[in-house]
């Protein structure tokens, strides 16, 4: 037996079928919304490293173990989707551990939330007075959403009486220095106009270009593949790089 | 159409590949020539013995071998290490015993030959 062949053509099975089964689970999966989603994402990744690797047993009983977990989260995936109540009892629900400013302690308790948890969460949402807090709720992955109280929300154009400009979504014309046809046609533009927004901004060709994007009111953003900054910011310490 | 071919026909003819691979033991270890028909020989090796002809018993044992070395590298993706190599080990042992003249010891190896090679890519 030629164990790096073998090792090598049973790694391409797992890889293939790994990514076949991943793409048919879809997005959900790949979340990772609750801690049983990241258990199961760990156990089928598991089961694949074998498959790849364990030599001593043949590759059939992996790949089936893979298929097996994999039928098992898409039934329990379709379950959750059309039974709310199957889903509440699945995956939980999120939970309210900050209600109009007070902490809900019975709540913490059952949920095995320290205090020193909340106020790290707090923290990472930039909130370091938890005063400021109007709700916080848990969410299915353990996460902690939060509303601050209205005197403490940052100031929006619409508190300001100021009408906002609408800025939608940017469409790429040029990516890694390949022009995007589909996405020109799609913005009623042609290339002899892209041209000239390039010979604008001093750019002889596409292939100069490493990105460019357009937004809803047509104004384009163009990125070179030479950098034109003089003096760049440089945030290393580690002198080998250099 | 092109959706249709790309996201479902390719996957499952993907699938279709690895399984083959997986499960083709059973069908590759079969005989496709006249060098690689491993029980063939190894019922040749049993009646030599019994006919009391070790020079011919020797030579089928060896045919034996050489012939379990074809198909192994064919087998090799679809069954266990440890079946190759228990194969390979009681091979290897008739061959001592055949050489010795041992034939009960020879007798013996010949049916753990065969029963590890039933099991293979099962």
């Amino acid at each position: 037996m030629n164990e790096t062949i073998v090792v090598l053509v049973r790694s391409i099975i797992a890889f293939g079928t790994l990514l076949i089964f991943t793409r048919f689970l879809g997005k959900q999966q790949v979340s990772q919304i609750t801690f049983f989603d990241y258990i199961l994402g760990i156990t089928i990744g598991s089961i694949a490293a074998n498959l790849s690797s364990d030599i001593t047993t043949d590759a059939w009983p992996y790949w089936v173990a893979l298929f097996g977990w994999t039928i098992m989260v898409l039934i329990m995936q379709k379950v959750a989707v059309r039974w709310r109540q199957a889903s509440v009892y699945i995956d939980g629900e999120p939970v309210i551990v900050i209600m109009n400013g007070e902490i809900m302690d019975e709540v913490m308790k059952k949920l095995r939330f320290r205090i020193s948890d909340l106020q790290e969460q707090l923290r990472e949402k930039g909130v370091f007075d938890i005063k400021e807090v109007q709700y916080a709720v848990v969410e299915k992955d353990g996460q902690l959403s939060i509303l601050k109280k209205a005197d403490n929300l940052p100031v929006t154009p619409s508190d300001m009486k100021i009408k906002a400009t609408y800025r939608g979504m940017g469409t790429e014309l040029i990516y890694d220095g390949v022009l995007v046809e589909n996405n020109l046609k799609q913005v009623n533009k042609d290339q002899l106009w892209l041209q000239g927004q390039l010979e604008a901004k001093g750019y002889k060709d596409i292939t100069e270009v490493f990105l460019a994007v357009i937004d809803a009111t047509g104004e384009l953003f163009l990125d070179g593949y030479k950098d034109k900054m003089e003096n760049p910011v440089d945030i290393t310490d580690f002198k080998g790089l250099k | 159409m092109k959706e249709f071919l790309l996201y479902k026909v390719v996957p499952l003819l993907i699938l279709a590949i690895f399984i083959m691979t997986m499960k083709s033991g059973d069908f590759l270890k079969k005989s496709f020539t006249d060098e690689d028909d491993v029980m063939q020989y190894v019922e040749l090796v049993n009646q030599s013995i019994d006919d009391g002809d070790w020079a011919t018993a020797d030579k089928n044992i060896k045919d034996t071998k050489d012939a379990f070395l074809i198909v192994q590298k064919r087998i090799q993706f679809s069954v266990e290490k440890s079946e190759l190599n228990r194969m390979g080990a009681a091979i290897y042992r008739a061959i001592g015993y055949v050489d010795e003249q041992d034939a009960a010891g020879a007798k013996a190896e010949l049916q753990e030959i065969r029963f590890t090679w039933d099991g293979l890519g099962k």
